[in-house]
């Protein structure tokens, strides 16, 4: 195989929303690792701190966690679609609740949705699909 | 020894899913059972190839129905949902997979069930010799318990692991295709034909001689493939090429990625090395706390797969097995096979690690290999993603699993969308060869009627098998086109 994969040519900007530092680490981690796409990362610790940077850049993915202090990660991703409804949505959540996928499918139209803990080859792997966008075709 | 496949539909409205697929004619919703966390229970896992507002619909049906004891969205991406779902054992009893089982034998492999326009379609492999007055009987019983209110029988047939390996197989160059592939279009093989040699040389710009030879080896190679598989070696077309354009599936497809898998620490690969009128199948059935439960038919005469048995029963992934069923020409086993780390570490030392584990968890939960077929020293494996991922993407990714899992003799054979017609590890026939038709191909074969210059006439074979040359000639062009078209259709 030659050449480099599709995605290595673009750096994709991603914005991680998660109180858990360790999670937030973990998935920049796992995506910079990635072979098949480069990206810039910015993290936030909450969604307080999310508004701002949504507010100065449209993201090509915002990756949130359900569970957050003040607003839950359903919210904010229903405002990124409010204000950037090209922004690929991802929500990431450790609770099985079928309440919780229903409320994001309806409310905030996710294009993703991830339970954890995640394959961080699978995960490198959705991202990636989420990025090339090829579903839009 | 003879496998039966029964493919039939269930037409029933009270069948949620049934009824949604209806409504919704663009979705195909795939079903299959991953656990048993309670002996008796079911999980199970649906990927319906559907997105947006249509997966949102679908989540909420099955979320009010009183089916399952739980119901969790375990992903979802912008064109397939896949639902988690668990039915407690007082339900689970009234389940087709369990009346399956209980219908037609433990040792029954069943495919996934589908969903689509309003169906159920569902198809299984016995190890047994089934006629369709057996089949029949079987699933009037079944509907009985199951309270559906009408079936169709879709197909009852011969399944045979070798032809079916032939067809999976590539026996042709690629230009050797192309020109069976037009001849075929053109009509060459129809009765009456459509066009004659001078039309095909005519264009493709080349005179009769060579085409008429080139067709004819095309002929004898894909006759002596279909009669005597492991005779003729395979083509491989495009092994760790990646294609000039990355084509991107279509909407509402999944994808199947085909491996050729030759790894001699395999105990059914080096079986089936050894002794090559063998043949094992096994299907992954699901996860349990132990490990992976399989379903194993060896299909060999008793000395043989006595000696499968004992390598088997020493082999550091499988914790345990149980005899099903036995005769004089197989044996089906039930095994509990590990992948936990400390057994990968175990079987890395043996040699072989188990692979199942990271296909999965690179491509999804819902991925899932179809029944693997084992074969003169070679395992088949088919793997059906959901992923929308080029062909190449693809490809790649699966080459540096088949690597990283130290699978040294591997070929990607190739990917294409799996349709609601693509059956048991590919078993989907055209249309079939009748017996007669088989009886004097195999003379003509014999005499050597495929052997280049002709060693007999049809004359020949007509004194053989006392009928008339006008006989001979008939079945002999009838099964070359049946031939012929069926391994284009696999192509």
């Amino acid at each position: 195989m030659s050449g480099e994969a599709p995605g290595m040519d673009k750096e994709f900007s991603i914005l991680i929303v998660d109180d858990e530092e360790e999670v937030l680490d973990a998935l920049e981690f796992t995506l910079k690792r990635a072979k098949t796409f480069r990206c810039r990362i910015q993290k936030a610790a909450n969604p307080q701190d999310a508004l701002p940077l949504l507010a100065k850049e449209e993201f090509d993915l915002v990756l949130a966690d359900y569970r957050m202090p003040n607003m839950t990660g359903v919210e904010l991703l229903r405002r990124v679609k409010e204000k950037h409804p090209r922004t690929v949505r991802a929500l990431i959540t450790g609770y099985s609740d079928v309440e919780i996928a229903m409320e994001a499918m309806e409310h905030a139209k996710i294009h993703y949705y991830v339970q954890k803990p995640w394959n961080n080859e699978e995960l490198r792997l959705t991202v990636y699909e989420a990025l090339k966008r090829d579903w839009q075709a | 020894m003879t496998l039966t496949e029964v493919v039939f539909e269930v037409d029933r409205e009270d069948y949620e899913l049934c009824r949604f697929t209806s409504d919704h004619p663009e979705t195909r919703i795939v079903y299959r059972v991953v656990g048993s966390p309670d002996e008796g229970s079911l999980r199970g896992l649906y990927t319906a190839v559907a997105g947006g507002d249509i997966a949102t619909g679908l989540v909420k049906r099955m979320q009010a129905s009183d089916r399952y004891d739980e119901v969790e969205v375990a992903s979802l991406t912008p064109y397939a949902v896949v639902v988690r779902t668990e039915t407690g054992k007082a339900k689970a009893r009234g389940e087709p997979a369990t009346l399956l089982a209980d219908a037609f034998g433990r040792d029954t492999i069943v495919e996934p069930f589908v969903f689509q326009k309003g169906r159920l379609r569902i198809k299984l492999v016995s190890p047994r010799r089934l006629e369709t007055r057996d089949v029949v009987e079987r699933l009037q019983s079944l509907k009985k318990e199951a309270g559906w209110s009408e079936f169709r029988v879709v197909r009852v047939g011969s399944f045979d692991p070798v032809e079916l390996a032939y067809r999976l197989r590539r026996v042709l160059s690629l230009q050797q295709e192309e020109l069976v592939r037009l001849a075929v279009l053109m009509g060459y093989y129809e009765t009456p034909k459509r066009c004659n040699l001078e039309d095909i040389a005519r264009r493709l710009g080349l005179s009769v001689s060579p085409v008429h030879k080139k067709l004819k080896e095309v002929e004898h190679l894909l006759i002596h493939a279909y009669l005597d598989p492991t005779s003729v070696p395979v083509q491989h077309s495009a092994p760790r090429r990646a294609p000039r354009t990355s084509r991107i599936p279509t909407a509402g497809a999944m994808r199947e990625v085909t491996l050729l898998l030759k790894k001699q620490e395999y105990e059914a690969i080096a079986f089936t090395a050894k002794y090559k009128n063998t043949r094992v199948i096994f299907h992954p059935l699901h996860d349990t706390e132990e490990g992976a439960q399989t379903l194993f038919i060896v299909v060999a005469r008793a000395p043989e797969y006595q000696e499968f048995l004992k390598d088997f029963a020493e082999s550091p992934r499988v914790k345990k097995f149980e005899v099903l069923a036995e005769d004089p020409d197989h044996v089906s086993l039930l095994a509990l096979t590990e992948f936990s780390p400390r057994s990968r570490a175990l079987a890395e030392i043996h040699g072989g690690a188990n692979p199942l584990a990271e296909l999965f968890a690179t491509f999804g939960r819902d991925t899932y290999l179809k029944p693997v077929v084992v074969e003169a020293g070679a395992a088949i494996l088919k793997v059906v993603v959901t992923r929308r991922v080029s062909d190449e993407d693809l490809i790649q990714r699966f080459e540096s699993l088949c690597r990283e899992t130290k699978w040294d003799e591997y070929e990607v054979l190739g990917v294409r969308d799996v349709s609601l017609e693509s059956t048991l590890v590919g078993s989907g026939k055209g249309e079939e060869i009748t017996a007669r038709q088989e009886e004097v191909l195999r003379i003509a074969h014999a005499l050597g009627y495929y052997r280049t210059p002709r060693e007999c006439t049809l004359e020949d074979i007509s004194n053989t098998l006392g009928i008339s040359t006008n006989a001979v000639h008939k079945n002999l062009t009838a099964a070359e086109q049946k031939i012929l078209q069926n391994y284009l259709g696999t192509q």
